[in-house]
């Protein structure tokens, strides 16, 4: 029993994948957020520019579940 | 509840990876009897009963693990024990999942509060709430995904000590197992109660939505890319790791170190104090001539303890209100053990 037999490629692969996926989509999520917020305040303020941030809201939105569907994909086709 | 237990059916679908571990990685499949199984899930069950009662959020995982390498020392000594298998597929990744969680917990929670910094928190909470439908629906899959599968794992060596069952590196799960286990998860988690949820809602780190979010998100990544290279993690570590980091990652929160040191004592308990239970079981078993009277024994002990513990549940129980922290017990003021994140 020794470190060498640990599989640090494994370890690795799972520590950059979960964090590519996880600050990836906590970003995305957090501008998703931000776009519907200004988007509420430009609405009640009657300035433009509201279908653009609600297009970008449904873009990261779309965004995350693609990424999610992604990574189901890959996991039952291993 | 529902939609956390119909995902964690689902997610018992979605690799064998860890199943094949827990089956021929950890100890030698060759030597165990039905016997030996029998020991170390008694194990596993007394120590995840006594945690739960106590509400800490200790490994299902780890117990059952340490239940079969404690059931296996005795049977079968040390020799069928294996080590480079434990090691690099259950403890380096039980120490490094929950610091990986709470570190990428801690980037993402204030790199979240970062972007939403122009906006009253109390707004984007009210968007990030809806958010945590999701992330918390994917924490659902990824434990049906990982946990369910260390079952599986347990039910396949009892079906290779049966002789039902071909080992070795490239066997399949049955269907029947994989069924079975995901329908134990999802039931087991529909009736799962909020005792634990109270412990780690509350008394690690006032968790508020964008909070949540982040670690649900950042749990689920971490569960969901260990079960895919086939660790068999702990998600009440991995949880209990990235709720702490978030709180680590969001300007001026507060967390309760005492509380998440507990925690971790638990976890450095859990998979010898369940190998020592194994062994004792094991041990009564074979005071009864390791037939079926030692079995019919220790079944009918653990099903009287089981009754007393949920009777006792259900006069002392935990409410849903009862998980979501009062705001004044988090704070330098009210606890002076608490150390500012």
């Amino acid at each position: 029993m020794s470190f060498a037999e640990i599989d640090w490629g494994a370890l690795f692969q799972a520590a950059y994948v979960s964090a590519a996926f996880a600050i990836g989509v906590l970003a995305v999520a957090g501008f998703a957020v931000v776009a519907s917020l200004k988007s509420q305040d430009r609405r009640q303020s009657g300035q433009g520019g509201v279908l653009a941030l609600n297009a970008v809201t449904a873009v990261s939105v779309v965004i995350i579940g693609a990424a999610i569907v992604l990574g189901i994909y890959i996991m039952t086709n291993k | 509840m529902t939609i956390a237990a119909i995902l964690n059916f689902v997610g018992a679908f979605i690799s064998l990876s860890v199943a094949a571990t827990v089956a021929s990685g950890i100890v030698n499949a060759d030597v165990i009897t039905p016997t030996v199984v029998f020991g170390g899930l008694v194990g596993a069950i007394a120590w995840n009963l006594g945690t739960w009662w106590f509400g800490l959020p200790s490994s299902s995982s780890h117990a059952l693990i340490g239940g079969v390498i404690g059931s296996t020392l005795v049977a079968a000594g040390t020799s069928a024990i294996e080590g480079e298998g434990i090691l690099s597929k259950v403890i380096v990744p039980a120490i490094l999942s929950p610091i990986l969680a709470g570190l990428i917990a801690a980037l993402g929670v204030f790199l979240v509060y970062r972007i939403i910094r122009r906006f009253v928190e109390h707004r984007a909470e009210r968007e990030f709430r809806w958010a945590q439908v999701g992330s918390s629906s994917m924490v659902a899959l990824a434990h049906g995904t990982n946990d369910a599968q260390k079952t599986m794992g347990v039910i396949c060596l009892a079906l290779i000590a049966n002789g039902s069952l071909a080992g070795g590196d490239g066997f399949d799960v049955p269907t029947w197992v994989v069924v079975s286990c995901a329908t134990a998860i999802a039931l087991g988690t529909y009736c799962g109660g909020w005792r634990i949820i109270k412990t780690l809602g509350t008394k690690v780190v006032e968790v508020r939505p964008p909070q949540g979010f982040g670690s649900e998100t950042v749990a689920a990544s971490v569960i969901l890319a260990s079960s895919h290279v086939g660790f068999p993690l702990s998600t009440t570590q991995v949880v209990s790791g990235a709720v702490a980091g978030s709180g680590v990652g969001r300007p001026g929160a507060v967390v309760n170190w005492l509380v998440a040191r507990n925690i971790v004592v638990g976890w450095l308990f859990t998979l010898p104090a369940a190998a020592a239970v194994a062994a004792v079981v094991y041990g009564v078993i074979d005071l009864f001539g390791g037939g079926e009277a030692g079995v019919i024994v220790v079944s009918v002990a653990m099903v009287i303890a089981a009754a007393l513990l949920w009777r006792a549940n259900r006069a002392k129980p935990i409410e849903p209100e009862e998980t979501v922290s009062a705001n004044p017990a988090f704070g330098p003021a009210a606890q002076p053990e608490l150390v500012a994140a």
